[in-house]
């Protein structure tokens, strides 16, 4: 199969070797969970449950509140207890309902949601019903509801569903260890996403430092009938696993700015979301832990967790074995260094999208102090999006916003290259953050205006 | 050590789990008040400016040794004068206008090594300080500093001495000449292009500057002219360097180089006995410091490699013209800026179009070099 390189990106030192390799671990009980509300793109999911109610694990505590939400499960058995106000792991307190656990002889799951076993026979819009009564959305990094990413409008066309297995962030590799021992799984989940979106082509994107996951995803294409598995190791390079250039890579079709990979046939899911699609219609269970990989060079035992969704930071780092005497940690990051979200609380609660907890030494940690921009084009060079990033810095940064526009600051993907490589070190996604959030409400302004 | 230490202390554990866990190892937590917040990405990679400047002054070591070798203390004097008022106007342009010193990223250093190469070890040392002045101050301060500048500073400072103290920058020790002792008239010489030009200007053959022992004494640097300019192969040593270093692409020297050595065999082809041939142009004056060091020169060169070709060829149509039909016999310094100045539109024309945009409305784009307002 053909591969595009798509122009841009490029390779950092990828520090996989710390949590690679090794099986799942598990986090065990926690008195305590704290399951924040709003953990998905869209409107946050309205509580079903009053203070005191006896919950069990997988029980539904809030429904989806509209058609862009998805509703939350308890991670356990046990009671619940009050709204609270936690930091979320994007910088501001958000709204989190406390649950506490029974004891753990009187865990146990609870049954609303029955094994679909014929999934081959049952029809697409049962399937995509259980997607949303499981809660699953993204579980890269943006947690966009996936039953949404499964129903396109009638007038579009898909003819490939690509399975984003790249994991191009460095540190991560909670991607790799599920593709590796779950591997039938994700791609059972991967064909009953086929089957509800009325296509038998998937293509499989793995970046080929991953050769175990490659091999055993390969292995376990044989066994699952009715749709074309392609398992495609790719280039390893930052950023293969953004959407328009795992497109791009996989089938050499560019997503035009503006517009949806579904707009050229496609629709991606990542291989997280896959599993959770096999376990909430074989299993019935649903989306209430994920495999998430805890690392940084201070972790006393970095590796691949299994973590029920409203464990927090603490909890989790305390099972990890906490960090190394004299390590001096600058950074607590949720997701990868190049796009997660850095945090100031251990008393985050991982949400469905956490992919993964990394401890940075203070050393390693970046601090951009915005010198100068030498115009040395590096931005540029490596952008994946080729923008004119030099001059859309400058312009953000003065608040210059339709110069921004005019350069297409609307299309960046906050990957993180054009920082990493700058040697001014400048702050360029925070200014692109600011510019598009400004430009958003300009253009929400107008509309409105209109009406 | 700073990490908060917490005792296994979970609620759900026994007691007596709890006294033999804490015992055996006990679990260190990160301190929260110490975290640093800041947005994605959080790693970096590569040099930043200082150690980028470090990395382009060690590059020159090699062209500073052979600088020192041919011509001595007097090249050690115009050296020591350039840098020091180079970062003396520095310094005293922030302190005066209030700013945070900028000393630390060594660009100034920098442009004042790039202006010494730039310079015959004989120029006084008050056209040096005049030249610092007009590079530090002139061509880089009053735009706006480091990265506003749209003229090579050191360049800037060659053309304005050049034509300014015209007596006393012509004036070239032969090498080897002298190493303390002032320097009697006699021993100054042309330098290689100045006598190739003269040569033919006269009706005198060239063939003499293209004999293979000639070419030797230039490849090594054993000719007169400015201090870092006669040793092709220090400057080729630094400039592979660089590209090794990846601190310049090497599109924009080689496309000059190209040009150049295209440009020539033209007109020896057309019109023989015009001009010596390639390798002479090549090894002599200025060509081959301006293309690996000084057009180079990220904040005065264009953004995208397609940008650097254009640029590097159109230098090298320029010192070529400037060499062979001017009437002076360099113009590498001309040709480095006069292109700096195209460079904003060379940056309009060779633009990347961004991924995935369809037609030429919805991809144009405007960029923009120095302050954005």
């Amino acid at each position: 199969m053909k591969i595009f390189r798509f122009k841009g990106g490029f390779h950092p030192a990828g520090h996989k070797e710390l949590s690679a390799g090794r099986m799942v671990k598990d986090l065990p009980l926690l008195p305590r969970y704290t399951v924040m509300l709003r953990q998905n793109v869209g409107a946050p999911p309205q509580v079903c449950v009053k203070k005191g109610d006896h919950v069990e694990k997988g029980s539904c505590i809030a429904t989806a509140a509209g058609i862009l939400s998805v509703p939350l499960h308890s991670p356990v058995s046990g009671t619940v207890g009050d709204m609270v106000t936690v930091p979320g792991p994007n910088g501001t307190a958000v709204e989190a309902l406390e649950i506490f656990s029974a004891p753990a002889e009187e865990q146990k799951w609870d049954g609303t949601l029955a094994p679909i076993d014929e999934w081959r026979d049952t029809s697409a819009a049962i399937l995509k019903k259980r997607i949303l009564d499981a809660g699953i959305t993204g579980m890269g990094g943006a947690a966009f509801p996936t039953h949404v990413k499964l129903s396109p409008p009638p007038e579009k066309v898909l003819d490939t569903l690509i399975l984003n297995g790249a994991e191009c962030e460095p540190f991560l590799t909670s991607d790799d260890t599920l593709m590796r021992l779950h591997a039938r799984a994700v791609l059972t989940g991967g064909a009953i996403a086929a089957k509800i979106l009325g296509i038998t082509e998937i293509i499989v994107g793995i970046e080929e430092n991953k050769n175990e996951a490659v091999s055993a995803m390969e292995q376990a294409a044989w066994g699952i009938p009715g749709v074309n598995i392609a398992v495609v190791p790719l280039p390893v390079k930052y950023p293969q696993g953004g959407e328009k250039q795992l497109i791009y890579a996989l089938t050499g079709r560019k997503v035009v700015l503006g517009t949806l990979p579904m707009d050229v046939g496609c629709a991606v899911l990542n291989v997280g979301s896959c599993y959770a699609i096999w376990d909430a219609v074989l299993n019935g269970h649903p989306l209430v832990e994920r495999i998430t990989t805890v690392t940084g060079t201070p972790v006393v035992s970095p590796g691949n967790y299994r973590i029920p969704i409203g464990a927090s930071l603490s909890a989790v780092l305390e099972n990890a074995g906490g960090i190394r005497e004299r390590s001096n940690v600058g950074k607590i990051i949720f997701g990868g260094p190049m796009m997660g979200f850095a945090q100031y609380s251990l008393e985050v609660p991982v949400s469905k999208n956490t992919s993964g907890i990394l401890l940075l030494e203070r050393t390693e940690a970046a601090q951009f102090t915005g010198g100068p921009c030498l115009c040395c084009g590096k931005c540029v060079e490596h952008c994946p999006m080729q923008l004119p990033v030099s001059t859309l810095s400058k312009a953000c940064e003065n608040e210059r916003y339709d110069l921004a526009q005019k350069n297409h600051v609307l299309a960046c993907l906050e990957c993180g290259v054009c920082s990493s490589v700058c040697p001014a070190r400048r702050p360029n996604v925070q200014h692109f953050r600011k510019a598009k959030t400004e430009l958003k409400e300009i253009q929400w302004k107008e509309k409105n205006k209109k009406i | 050590m700073n990490g908060k230490k917490v005792d296994l202390m979970s609620d759900n554990m026994d007691k007596k789990e709890l006294t033999e866990k804490s015992e055996t190892q006990r679990i260190i937590l990160p301190d929260p008040t110490r975290l640093i917040l800041s947005p994605s990405p959080h790693i970096q990679t590569g040099p930043g400016t200082g150690k980028i400047m470090l990395l382009v002054i060690a590059c020159l070591a090699p062209a500073i040794v052979a600088s020192l070798m041919f011509f001595g203390l007097h090249a050690l004097r115009v050296l020591v004068i350039t840098t020091a008022s180079c970062a003396a106007f520095e310094y005293l342009w922030n302190r005066i206008s209030g700013r945070k010193s900028t000393l630390n990223d060594f660009s100034a250093i920098l442009t004042g090594i790039l202006l010494a190469m730039n310079t015959s070890s004989l120029t006084p040392a008050w056209v040096c300080v005049a030249g610092a002045f007009i590079a530090i101050i002139i061509a880089k301060q009053i735009y706006g500093g480091l990265g506003q500048n749209p003229f090579n500073p050191a360049a800037v400072a060659r053309i304005a001495m050049l034509t300014g103290a015209a007596g006393a920058m012509t004036r070239f020790p032969a090498p080897n000449s002298i190493f303390f002792a002032p320097i009697p008239d006699a021993l100054t010489t042309a330098t290689p292009l100045g006598a190739a030009e003269s040569f033919s200007a006269m009706g005198k053959g060239v063939e003499y500057f293209n004999s293979s022992a000639f070419l030797w004494r230039a490849f090594i640097g054993e000719t007169s002219g400015s201090l870092g300019e006669t040793s092709a192969l220090a400057i080729l040593i630094g400039g592979i360097g660089l590209i090794a270093l990846r601190i310049i692409r090497w599109h924009i020297p080689v496309s000059i180089i190209c040009t150049v050595a295209v440009f020539v065999s033209l007109v020896n082809h057309f019109s023989p006995g015009t001009t010596p041939g390639v390798l002479f142009h090549l090894f002599s004056g200025g060509l081959l410091l301006g293309a690996f060091f000084m057009a180079t020169d990220m904040v005065t060169s264009p953004v995208t490699v397609k940008g650097g070709i254009v640029f590097g060829i159109g230098i090298g149509i320029l010192v070529c013209v400037i060499r062979i039909y001017g009437s002076y016999p360099e113009g590498m310094s001309f040709a480095i800026v006069l292109m700096n100045a195209l460079v904003p539109l060379i940056d309009k024309v060779c633009y990347i179009r961004p991924f995935g945009h369809q037609n030429i409305k919805s991809g144009r784009i405007e960029p923009r070099r120095g302050e954005i307002k």
